[in-house]
């Protein structure tokens, strides 16, 4: 037995030796497409950039993440497209819209020469299909069909018969979408919004390729199945690896637009560790990178002289208040506790990287923030945004608490709750020892908790016991609008409510009736009238209610390689991107 | 022996469905489901709703749990939940061969430096060529994966330009028989600095493993008899104490291999190599059931085999280990 198990080990360890070694047969899946591939992103102005990660989806109905809304972007025209600068509604499948007086009924008018294209034997063909008011209207259907499972159909509630087709209660043929011919499409809303063409920019109303995705089901989003009408189609898909998006040379913006720029081929890579991505960068692998916080201090010192770019970033991170939980459930605490956050300092001294201490939960990118507006929360804003300043505020603060009979905060006990991450914990450890500063009597603790189990512990279903006083999120755009913000996240009834805002509160319960109402109203108000009412929603919320802390606006740390002329904004808008490829050639 | 051996593949079947239910349990029992939230927003209950029901999570756990089980039985793991479109099959199918490789070439590195670096120690007991292996195995075990990987990478890929800094040198599309890797330069060279980083630790776990063996074989009765006989050194280290120490080396290898061919989340991240060490991790935190559920069968079904081998190697290298 053992000879014959020697022998047997060692025939099978050679075989292995053998199989590994041997001169290729075609490799499977290596096809000669891939072949073609190559050549071509050899001569071609190939962009290489970091997607962080594997796309969770490219089906434009099912796209949550930034990574993966990038790519789609690139792939399926808008009937709108948001500014880069200003993030107003531009043409861009649609040439023009126009709604009914009663801001109902909206008709968009479509260009008519946009075919449908795929990426076939290494190269980028034309199915034959032109893109029509069809492909809008079923792409719109489908993701408002329950059986989609789209996460964002919630998004289009706006138009009538979305929500009861998506809740089961009507049939997906009684949404007001319809083609009125191939490049004419009426969409009616459940009620007027001005900010609908901002909507129609979204990635979950795109032109979709009916017959694709019924022959292949989940796999239509696969290369060789997926047809595309945007800037880019896509070539390959090494799942978790690689991604690569080849230029469709049939999209009129190449002509047409001046912002057009001269990319070929973008080569993306899934690495989710950022010094990693950074390591790549700096052997030149990767044309532009977000810059990792252990970089921070390095590109700070302008060590990457002209290549860092800092920029604002639609994102507000905030602490929110559980107002029904006794020790924050006085409005007096929750606005002292607001106060004593410098956010001045945490934004300068410890989280270093540009942001914005921030006085309003709408992110001042959006239409309708009154951001740094000094008359909401003056007590949040430095000095030199024209607030109070720290100390100032730290006054105010004192007062408020002993008013509400915890002098310099004895006998006040709050819990802060975070999801564990490293900087969430650092910003909580700051804001701790900030509230000891401050009001000397006070205890803290910190809470953190899985990111799961935490999202469970605040949804405004979980036990109050459960939950801490103080809860940390942050919320960033799907459109730039004021609605998307104050309305959505925290009207008593249509947001998601985590800080259980009463109408019945002694003391703030009129003013939760006002916000309310201000938000709900502001929907279907003039755009000049939004802004005040906006305004006027964020007073009530964030210095009558104080139902929130706003602490600051994010901030874009980015480092991009000299030959590559970038987009800095919301969107990647990458069909605008140019590279000096000899530039590139030469430094590589 | 094959009689053993069928009998030990039979057991595992219950084994098997005992892994599957009490994951199944676990996984359900921590609070938070796959579809609460998008990014930092709250879904929309009728939104929730609607995902729960594509993916049967709207029927009853014992339900799911058949329905589950009848999936595996056909070899359908399920999709993912947070990888829309990609199933579990895919997942295990594209990312194990890229770890098993990482795996499999750590391993051997570790082998080729940690064995003989241990037996010479043993051999040289209390000589500077015993404390020198000895301190430098060590230090490999205290180094952790999160400071050689970043290191590496800095010095002989920023700095010196030698290695790649990052990714697999093949992607699952470029292998034989869906397994074996093209043996290019280009697939050395993006080796070489993930397996170093894996190899460090394992070899100087084996170094102080097969040290500590030999140590005790050599002064087992056995041995002296052999010597009494007239055998030489070399023949008595060779053909009677070595193979009897390798015991419990291989005892760590059999779950080490299954272990190790799943892929390591921290450096296949440092790297960013598509591995399946991160679905181990990710796949909680997402509460990615069928993803939990699949990766943990797959390494059990690993461990079972690679358990079964170790016993069998035994009986090869202590004549005295006989199995009914």
């Amino acid at each position: 037995m053992n000879k014959k198990m020697n022998v047997l080990l060692t025939l099978m360890f050679v075989a292995t030796l053998v199989l590994a070694a041997c001169p290729a047969p075609v490799a499977p899946g290596a096809d000669s497409g891939s072949g073609d591939g190559e050549m071509m992103a050899m001569e071609a102005v190939t962009l290489n950039i970091n997607a962080g990660t594997e796309p969770p989806s490219l089906d434009p109905s099912l796209g949550t993440d930034t990574t993966s809304i990038g790519i789609i972007n690139e792939m399926f025209l808008g009937l709108t497209e948001l500014d880069p600068e200003t993030q107003e509604a531009t043409p861009e499948l649609a040439t023009e819209w126009s709604a009914s007086e009663d801001g109902l009924t909206w008709t968009f008018n479509l260009r008519d020469d946009v075919p449908w294209v795929m990426f076939q034997d290494g190269e980028v063909v034309e199915t034959g299909e032109m893109v029509t008011a069809g492909d809008v209207e079923y792409g719109l259907k489908r993701t408002c069909n329950a059986e989609t499972a789209s996460d964002y159909a919630y998004v289009l509630y706006i138009v009538a018969g979305c929500e009861a087709a998506n809740t089961g209660e009507g049939s997906v043929d009684d949404i007001a979408v319809s083609a009125i011919d191939d490049t004419t499409l009426e969409i009616t809303l459940a009620y007027p919004a001005s900010y609908f063409p901002q909507i129609a920019s979204m990635w979950i109303m795109r032109p979709m390729p009916q017959a694709a995705i019924e022959e292949h089901g989940d796999l239509w989003t696969e290369p060789g199945n997926i047809p595309t009408n945007g800037a880019y189609t896509l070539a390959e898909w090494i799942h978790g690896d690689t991604l690569r998006q080849v230029k469709n040379p049939f999209w009129y913006g190449w002509e047409e637009m001046d912002a057009a720029g001269n990319i070929d081929v973008i080569d993306w890579v899934m690495i989710e560790e950022a010094s990693t991505a950074f390591a790549l960068y700096e052997n030149n692998e990767l044309d532009t990178v977000a810059v990792p916080l252990e970089q921070m201090d390095r590109a700070l010192a302008g060590e990457f002289g002209d290549e860092y770019i800092n920029s604002p970033q639609n994102c507000t991170y905030y602490y929110g208040f559980v107002t029904e939980k006794e020790a924050v459930s006085d409005v007096r605490v929750r606005k002292a506790l607001s106060i004593a956050i410098d956010r001045k300092t945490l934004v300068d001294d410890i989280l270093k990287g540009g942001q914005t201490p921030a006085n309003t939960f709408t992110n001042p990118l959006n239409y309708g923030s009154p951001a740094e507006d000094t008359e909401i929360a003056p007590w949040a804003l430095s000095e030199e945004q024209g607030g109070l300043g720290y100390e100032a505020a730290l006054e105010m603060g004192l007062g408020l608490l002993e008013e509400a009979g915890y002098p310099n905060g004895e006998g006040l006990e709050i819990t802060i709750g975070h999801n564990t991450s490293e900087s969430h914990a650092k910003i909580a450890q700051a804001v701790q020892a900030m509230y000891a500063a401050a009001y000397p009597e006070i205890s803290v603790n910190i809470d953190s908790q899985e990111w799961g189990v935490y999202l469970e512990t605040l949804d405004a279903a979980s036990p109050l016991e459960s939950k801490p006083d103080i809860y940390r999120l942050g919320w960033c755009q799907d459109y730039p609008h004021a609605n998307n913000w104050i309305h959505e996240v925290f009207h008593p009834e249509q947001g998601g409510n985590e800080p259980l805002l009463s109408y019945d509160d002694e003391q703030t319960g009129e003013f939760v009736q006002a916000f309310a109402e201000t938000t709900v109203a502001a929907q279907t108000a003039s755009s000049e009238e939004q802004l005040e009412l906006y305004k006027e929603a964020e007073r009530l919320f964030v210095d009558e209610i104080v139902g929130i802390a706003p602490i600051y606006y994010y901030a874009r740390n980015q480092v991009t390689k000299p030959w590559l002329d970038r987009v800095y904004s919301e969107d990647l808008y990458l069909h605008r991107w140019s590279i000096d490829a000899d530039a590139k050639a030469a430094a590589q | 022996m094959f009689i053993y051996i069928i009998r030990r593949l039979l057991w595992a079947i219950p084994v098997l469905f005992l892994v599957i239910l009490v994951t199944f349990v676990m996984a359900r029992a921590v609070p938070g489901g796959p579809f609460d939230r998008a990014g930092d927003k709250s879904l929309p209950e009728s939104v929730r709703k609607n995902l729960e029901a594509k993916y049967d999570l709207d029927k009853p756990l014992p339900v799911q749990f058949g329905l589950y089980l009848t999936g595996v039985l056909k070899g359908d793991l399920g999709p993912s939940y947070a990888y829309r479109g990609r199933n579990v099959n895919d997942i295990i199918s594209q990312t194990f061969p890229i770890s098993a490789q990482l795996g499999i070439l750590s391993l051997i590195l570790g082998l080729l430096i940690g064995m003989p670096t241990g037996i010479i120690a043993a051999l040289r007991q209390n000589t500077w060529v015993d404390y020198t292996s000895s301190f430098v195995a060590l230090l490999g075990l205290s180094l952790n994966n999160i400071v050689l990987g970043p290191f590496l990478i800095y010095f002989f890929s920023v700095q010196m330009g030698w290695f790649p800094a990052a990714r697999w040198g093949v992607n699952y599309k470029e292998l034989y028989f869906g397994f074996f890797p093209p043996m290019t330069s280009d697939f050395w060279m993006h080796a070489a600095l993930p397996v170093i980083t894996i190899g460090t630790a394992i070899s100087a776990a084996f170094a102080r493993l097969s040290r500590a063996s030999l140590l005790q074989t050599i002064r087992e009765d056995y041995i002296r008899t052999a010597k009494a006989k007239g055998l030489s050194q070399n023949v008595t280290i060779i053909r009677h104490a070595l193979k009897n120490s390798m015991i419990p080396v291989v005892t760590i290898l059999g779950p080490l291999f299954a272990g190790i061919v799943t892929g390591s989340f921290v450096v296949e991240r440092i790297f960013g190599i598509a591995g399946m060490g991160e679905f181990f991790v990710t796949s909680i935190t997402n509460r990615d059931y069928p993803v939990i559920l699949g990766t943990t069968l797959f390494y059990a079904v690993l461990l079972v085999f690679a358990n079964l081998f170790v016993d069998i190697m035994y009986a090869w290298l202590d004549p005295r280990i006989r199995y009914e």
